[in-house]
């Protein structure tokens, strides 16, 4: 195994070439500066690094650590106002740094391609897929005519697109997500470049089509020996994909190495924090909850659809199909699916941000569905909800001393009490009280998420339904969030329902977990029980996608 | 505040419209003391040439009148009827506009076919007939030109209400229980103002335009000197004395450049990501 690794001191060169033959991508000594009132100097500073012929490079670092801007150099994608200020990028003997547009026209596709994290903004809506290949292809005068043809169906062949005789004739939209990064991969192979930029390629996509995708480029990589430099920030995926991985903290390479060894034995502090925030797939064990049921759902039913017109047939989705399930004090609830399975749905019903069409919500005993939404409006204090993403959830026009107050004086209170305990739990959601006097883009993510939480509580709720709170956070940040949920719940022993489709997180909050695949709940039951031993064939697939298993096994 | 002047202050044609607009408004505002005697007076020979009679600067109409006098005392009524037929519309249009948005159903489909039926006439043409069906005066004007003029105004704010109601932070909104009027005046619709204040500025430019225009047709209010009803009035002497009709033109043109401009600036100061993509 490779273990070339030296650690910190500066503009050093990590994971050599020696012994190894030329290596595909020398970056050396590369440094991109930040415009001037950028919150730090340089973009990324002094790196090195090489890539193999045919090594899988992964790029890992939480968001702003410069992780994209190092792979899009490579590519001659640089956003606008950020220059090459010093260091060579060299492809072969070819400097990049110094190459003219043209040629970088030339190289990119030939030489180098590109995968993108969004498929669906990757993609040209207005086009048919094929055209979109068909266009690389006769931009670099290669396969003309009907050659070009074959040579489409063939890729999309190989990339696994089932159909590819008829999805040749497909529009983006017409695709899952899946297919899409399948094309885009089709697309980044067309002319067999040596090497394949990824910058989080499988991040927008659901766990199974995840597990999928990283199979196929693992296959490409052993079938065409292409190189990857695949950019994410989940050390799951790097895990499973990785041959050598390089750590990015602020623009700066801390770490490089041999995957096992940077997973297994991490050196510098940066990643050894990284890599224990990363939560476990082991349930952890927590307090248990009380007795009293607090929040039931019976036989909720919702189904989406368009009306049928003159000319178009009517539509209809079945978002969430008789879920059943009952939060005791002090319980916390995971459901857990993926993208369009219905749990969203099911969350926004128990708050009545949607209205259920058949089935009960009983909170302590009443069913909510029988009130009138006049008045549900004074229950509603009791069933609070903490958003997805904190950036948009809070009203940005807003001081947080309103945000936070707003809600308790709707219900009557006056706004100097409601400002005390604002002021309190500001404290206890881990921020100063100088944080009511600032507006919500003044704050990180996590912070923000924060003052969601804070949000939620100056309700005194019963019942916290939580849609994804972490998933847009990163994961040292997602830990510390996921801690707070924890002890606010042991404290003020709250009944949660916690929406996720992240099994790992999942297991380090929920006592329950309900597993929905389109709109049904198809496994309910003790977290324990249900990671140890799945029953249903869909919880077992889900689990079998969770990327980094083998990480797993190496930290116990 | 200050972040904001800072961005405004970037843009160079927006700073010399707000000065050109500060001037305009003095003039306004100090019109009875810099010429105090009413500009309909025929207080010198006619036809004086500018520059020919220091009294007189910018020279007499064919009765006589004082060609500053008027242009002073015209900026009122064009600033007056630009601001006040602006605020009524923008009232009517953010009104109409985000019931239509945030209620959508019946409500947005009753309000919409209204604000198209009035969208699908032309905008003068129906002025024309308002103003002469009340019979010319200022409120009139004024109300003529607000009816005209609110529909884009209702559109856009019921497209901004429309995307901003998905938005996270308004459902927490309805989470917290919060009363539907205070969602929509309170959360949504201060989200919503900055493209509205852009494109009032610009309205109140076209409705200085319309109110020139009407005053051209004759149906300007007589008890108030105006630079389109200076112009109409000299329009048969243009071979004669272009002057009198050039100097209301330019007096037109800067004001709604000013405005233009200062509508752009404001644009870009409001919204600082739109900026910086075109840096």
């Amino acid at each position: 195994m490779r273990s070339t690794r030296a650690c910190g001191s500066g503009a050093n060169s990590m994971g050599g070439s020696d012994a190894r033959g030329t290596p595909l991508v020398r970056v050396e000594n590369l440094s991109i500066r930040l415009p001037v009132g950028g919150d730090r100097p340089f973009a990324i500073e002094g790196i090195s690094f090489t890539v193999d012929p045919g090594e899988i490079v992964c790029v890992v670092g939480e968001s702003g650590s410069g992780k994209s801007v190092a792979a899009n150099t490579l590519m001659g994608l640089l956003p606008q106002g950020l220059k090459i200020s010093s260091g060579r990028v060299l492809l072969g003997d070819e400097d990049l740094a110094q190459a003219s547009a043209a040629r970088m026209r030339a190289l990119r596709g030939r030489e180098v391609s590109m995968i993108f994290q969004e498929p669906l903004s990757a993609l040209n809506p207005l086009y048919r897929v094929s055209d979109q290949i068909t266009e690389l292809l006769g931009a670099h005068g290669a396969y003309p005519g009907k050659a070009g043809r074959q040579r489409i169906l063939d890729l999309f062949g190989y990339v696994g697109l089932p159909e590819p005789e008829r999805l040749i004739e497909a529009y983006p939209f017409q695709l899952s997500g899946g297919q899409r990064q399948r094309v885009v991969i089709a697309m980044a192979l067309a002319l067999e470049p040596k090497l394949i930029l990824a910058d989080e390629p499988t991040t927008a996509l659901d766990v199974t089509t995840q597990a999928q995708v990283l199979d196929l480029l693992r296959k490409v990589r052993k079938d065409l020996g292409t190189a990857i430099l695949f950019v994410t920030h989940d050390f799951g995926v790097v895990a499973d994909i990785a041959d050598r991985v390089l750590v990015m903290e602020k623009g700066r390479l801390v770490e490089a190495g041999a995957v096992e060894d940077v997973l297994r034995r991490p050196q510098h502090s940066y990643t050894q924090k990284l890599i224990g925030a990363v939560p476990r797939l082991e349930p952890l064990d927590l307090p248990p909850p009380g007795d009293e049921i607090v929040l039931a759902a019976e036989g909720v039913d919702k189904r989406f659809g368009t009306p049928g017109g003159w000319f178009r047939k009517a539509r209809h989705v079945h978002a969430v199909a008789e879920a059943s399930f009952t939060v005791r004090r002090g319980e916390t609830l995971g459901i857990i699916g993926e993208s369009g399975s219905g749990k969203s749905t099911l969350g926004r019903s128990i708050v009545r941000l949607i209205e259920p069409d058949a089935g009960r919500i009983l909170f302590r005993g009443r069913d909510l569905m029988t009130i009138s939404s006049g008045s549900f409006r004074s229950e509603r204090k009791h069933l609070q909800m903490v958003f997805q993403d904190p950036l948009s959830s809070l009203n940005p026009r807003k001081r947080v001393r309103a945000i936070l107050t707003d809600g308790p004086v709707a219900h009557g209170e006056s706004r100097a009490v409601a400002e005390v305990r604002a002021a309190e739990l500001i404290r206890l959601v881990g921020l100063t009280p100088a944080a009511l006097e600032r507006f919500p883009h003044e704050f990180s993510g996590g912070q923000r998420q924060r003052i969601g939480i804070a949000r939620a509580l100056m309700m005194e709720p019963d019942v916290i339904v939580a849609d994804e709170p972490v998933s847009a956070l990163d994961v040292s940040v997602q830990a510390q969030v996921l801690e707070l949920f924890n002890e606010l719940q042991q404290r003020l022993r709250l009944a949660m329902v916690f929406i996720t489709h992240d099994l790992r997180v999942a297991a380090q909050l929920c006592h329950t977990v309900a597993v929905m695949q389109r709109g049904r709940i198809v496994e309910y039951g003790p977290t324990a029980s249900v990671f140890a031993d799945p029953q249903h064939a869909y919880t077992r697939q889900l689990f079998a996608a969770v990327p980094g298993k083998a990480f797993d096994s190496w930290r116990k | 505040m200050s972040g904001f002047w800072k961005r405004y202050r970037r843009n160079w044609g927006a700073v010399a419209g707000l000065a050109i607009l500060l001037f305009v408004l003095l003039i306004a505002l100090f019109a009875p003391l810099l010429y105090p005697v009413s500009p309909w007076q025929m207080s010198a020979p006619p036809l004086l040439d500018p520059f020919e009679n220091s009294a007189f600067p910018l020279g007499t109409d064919m009765l006589g009148r004082d060609i500053a006098a008027g242009l002073v005392h015209g900026a009122r009524v064009s600033l007056l009827v630009g601001t006040i037929s602006t605020l009524c519309a923008v009232i009517a249009g953010v009104g109409i506009g985000s019931l239509a948005g945030y209620f959508g159903g019946w409500i947005d489909d009753v309000l919409m076919r209204i604000t198209e039926f009035f969208q699908t006439i032309p905008q003068l043409a129906m002025a024309v007939v308002l103003v002469a069906i009340f019979t010319p005066s200022l409120v009139s004007i004024v109300t003529a030109i607000a009816l005209v003029s609110w529909p884009p105004v209702a559109r856009l704010v019921r497209a901004e209400v429309l995307s901003l109601r998905e938005r996270e932070f308004v459902e927490a909104a309805r989470v917290l229980g919060r009363p539907t009027h205070l969602i929509l005046f309170d959360e949504i619709l201060p989200n919503a103002l900055p493209p509205v204040i852009v494109t009032a500025t610009l309205m109140i430019a076209t409705a200085i335009l319309t109110e020139a225009a009407l005053s051209f047709l004759g149906l300007g209010d007589r008890n108030f000197m105006s630079w389109g009803f200076m112009i109409g009035a000299a329009r048969s002497m243009l071979r004669e004395a272009p002057w009198l009709s050039v100097m209301p033109g330019v007096a037109i043109l800067l004001t709604v450049l000013a405005i233009n401009l200062a509508g752009e600036g404001l644009n870009d100061a409001l919204n600082p990501r739109l900026r910086q993509r075109g840096e």
